[in-house]
């Protein structure tokens, strides 16, 4: 087990020692570390004499230095140069040496053009080798950011389905986000808050775009009736809540300080921090605060989806488990390692709603979990009757873990049912496919999707859509294709103590997440698959 | 710092052995580096091969002092006028080109490809054959040579790229070395 580590470390050693000289490389190149040109002119004073101002400056400003050749035989090597005013001589601060080149004097000098051999000025220029050697380099850095960057940020995590926001097809929910074996399937509910939907007709496209056997049992639309200007939210519990009004927070205060503007409209731009730098499990507070609140049951509303934090974990995970991910998984499926691997999860956690009791001390009311980096769920924890009209709510995570969208209070009115409609009919790629549509409607069958997959689901609406708040509730598990880059980590040791140790695991990890978390997001969009 | 010049050698020369570089010809220290140039006060470093019909001694190298119209002035321990008739070939050193510092480059460029993974069978060749192409290249940028090169290019790295001055005393001319 020593050895594997020592291992480890060594090739970690290595690796960062190869950064290291690829940076200094750069860094050598930049300044051409004494691989330059000498382009030397030679004029004689009658031309020199001539040249217009503008050029002079142009050869003042590219060579520094002017050799002025005496007819007998001396040389004066001239810093800070020019013509004066006559354009009899030349002015400059340097040094003045005998034919023999021996030093005579150094100091401000006044050479006058009559007894003037030949000016010599030198440009330094590039040489055309360092621009080879910085294509090199471009490429080993450019391989080496491929390297940190690709085995655990490639894009990942279930289903993806995308509904019309009246402009354009937008990803609006990720089915089963959790469900990485058969033994996890799972149903999961997400709100489609933004779909834009008139007549009876409804489409969602749901799309296989990872490197991901998608196992889907069924993907109903919800739709809640809802009053004209209304909004119907869903708690963790499954219940619909049609809602009066929302209250926006008046504050929201975070370690940056006050980070209200990006909750007050759920529009994408949202809220995030960096993860902590030495344990991945380090835990925030956003402290938001609301006022003027009627005196009626109300719910906490809360946009959100995770960073790509839990998605590195998970990879992570995957790739310490190496070539024995089958087995591994296997086991997860007989919910052998399952309360191990909650352990993790607990750690991270979701995201923890505290209420001040009369005593002043903060309790967790409810905690908002929701699977996923891809699409913003909107999610809802009832609070009843507040005591008061004004309220602050905090809002614990860990650090880096979340993106939060958007908050407000929802004045809440009563449960409401909702319809349940499968779909009434199934397309790939354009063409109608009745396989694929008995396989989601039939509860004991399921449709496989491969990575590149798309297929339109369409809905038959009771009435027109506008008149319902729509949520997809879908059911299904998904399995990882293992990358070969991560059976080069094959660890168990390290996988061990993911599942039996994860603080010291998610200390361990911290500076290698630190290294690849600002670019993740980029590189994580980037390697969606879709079909050549 | 030794260890790392004589690795830089090394790998200069391999890369020298195998794309051909140019050969320094110069004593240790005597041409300076391009930043340096346009502040150095000598002349450039010429080795002359003469004509078979011209002289026994084959060929001569010291500091480039002059060039008129048919003679070449070089000097070592003294002062010699040599006919450009005479020259069957010469070449011209005009500063220093540090091919041995790129080659260093190259050497760490390699090994940088370890950060490559296994991706480095593609890298690490890159940088073994393309750094040895460019460090070959490298050591020929600073040089000029005759007849491939006419001696109008010659004449600006002389000490007197105007002529031999007149009336100077040739016998107090020698070869400046680097104090």
């Amino acid at each position: 087990m020593t050895a594997l580590t020592n291992s480890e470390s060594t090739i970690r050693l290595v690796h960062v020692i190869g950064r290291i000289i690829a940076l200094s490389l750069v860094a050598a190149l930049m300044g051409c570390a004494g691989f330059k040109n000498v382009k030397r002119e030679t004029t004689t004073p009658a031309s020199f004499q001539k040249l217009p101002e503008s050029q002079l400056k142009a050869k003042r400003d590219a060579s520094p230095f002017l050799k002025v050749h005496m007819q007998n035989g001396n040389l004066y090597v001239l810093a800070a140069w020019k013509m004066d005013t006559t354009r009899q001589h030349v002015v400059g601060q340097g040094m003045l040496f005998n034919a023999r080149r021996d030093t005579l004097r150094q100091g401000q000098f006044q050479v006058g053009l009559d007894s003037v051999a030949i000016f010599e000025t030198n440009v330094l220029k590039p040489s055309g080798t360092v621009a080879a050697l910085t294509v090199f380099t471009g490429i080993t850095a450019a391989m080496t950011i491929v390297c940190i960057a690709s085995p655990k940020t490639c894009f990942g995590s279930c289903p993806t389905f995308y509904v019309s926001d009246g402009d354009s097809l937008r990803l609006q929910a990720e089915g089963f986000s959790a469900s990485i074996a058969p033994s996890l399937e799972a149903t999961d509910v997400d709100a489609l808050f933004h779909a834009s939907a008139a007549g009876e007709n409804f489409e969602i496209e749901m799309r296989n775009e990872a490197l991901e056997t998608h196992v889907v049992r069924h993907a109903d639309l919800l739709a809640v009736p809802r009053a004209k200007g209304r909004r119907v939210f869903a708690d963790r519990d499954g219940r619909f809540w049609e809602s009066r009004s929302l209250i926006p927070p008046v504050s929201a205060i975070a370690a940056e300080g006050n980070c209200l503007a990006p909750l007050l409209r759920a529009d994408g731009n949202e809220r995030f921090s960096k993860a902590d730098s030495t344990y991945l499990g380090a835990k925030e507070i956003i402290e938001l605060e609301f006022e003027n609140i009627p005196p009626q049951s109300c719910g906490l509303v809360i946009g959100c989806r995770q960073t790509l934090l839990p998605t590195y974990l998970l990879y992570q995970t995957f790739a310490y488990m190496g070539n024995d991910a089958g087995y591994w998984l296997a086991q997860i499926g007989r919910r052998n390692v399952k309360q191990h691997q909650n352990s993790l999860q607990k750690i991270m956690g979701g995201i923890e709603v505290l209420f001040q009791d009369p005593s002043g001390d903060w309790k967790i009311v409810k905690q908002i979990y929701e699977h996923g980096p891809l699409a913003t769920d909107i999610h809802l924890v009832p609070l009843g009757r507040l005591a008061d009209n004004a309220a602050k709510i905090r809002l614990r995570m860990t650090k880096g873990n979340w993106r939060l969208d958007y908050a407000a209070l929802a004045m809440l009115s009563q449960p409401v049912q909702a319809i349940r409609l499968q779909p009434h009919q199934v397309l790939k790629d354009g063409v109608v496919d009745e396989q694929a549509h008995a396989a989601l409607c039939d509860s004991a069958t399921a449709l496989t999707t491969l990575p590149g997959d798309t297929y339109t689901l369409r809905y038959q609406m009771p009435a027109t859509a506008e008149a319902y708040e729509l949520f997809l509730e879908s059911r299904g598990y998904y399995l990882e294709w293992i990358r070969k880059e991560w059976i080069a980590e094959e660890n168990s040791f390290l996988l061990a103590q993911m599942f039996l140790d994860p603080q010291t695991a998610l200390k361990r990890l911290a500076p290698e997440f630190k290294r690849v978390e600002a670019e993740m997001e980029n590189y994580f969009w980037r390697s969606r698959y879709a079909k050549p | 710092m030794r260890s790392h010049n004589r690795t830089c050698a090394i790998l200069s020369l391999l890369s020298c052995l195998v794309w051909g570089c140019a050969p320094t010809n110069a004593p240790r220290d005597w041409l300076a580096s391009p930043e340096g140039t346009p502040r150095d006060v000598r002349g450039g470093w010429v080795k002359l091969q003469y004509t078979s019909a011209a002289k026994a001694k084959a060929q001569i190298s010291g500091e480039l002092i002059a060039i008129s119209g048919d003679s070449l002035f070089i000097a070592n321990d003294a002062l010699q006028a040599i006919a450009l008739s005479n020259i069957k070939s010469a070449q011209l050193e005009a500063y220093r080109s540090n091919s041995a510092g790129m080659g260093g480059l190259v050497f760490l460029g390699t090994l940088s490809t370890i950060s490559n993974g296994l991706l480095l069978i593609f890298t690490a060749p890159v940088w073994i054959i393309g750094g040895s192409i460019a460090t070959s290249a490298r050591s020929f940028e600073p040089i000029i040579k005759y007849p491939k090169q006419e001696w109008s290019r010659f004449s600006p790295f002389a000490r007197y790229p105007q002529g031999l001055p007149v009336g100077l005393a040739r016998q107090q001319i020698k070869m400046r070395p680097r104090k």
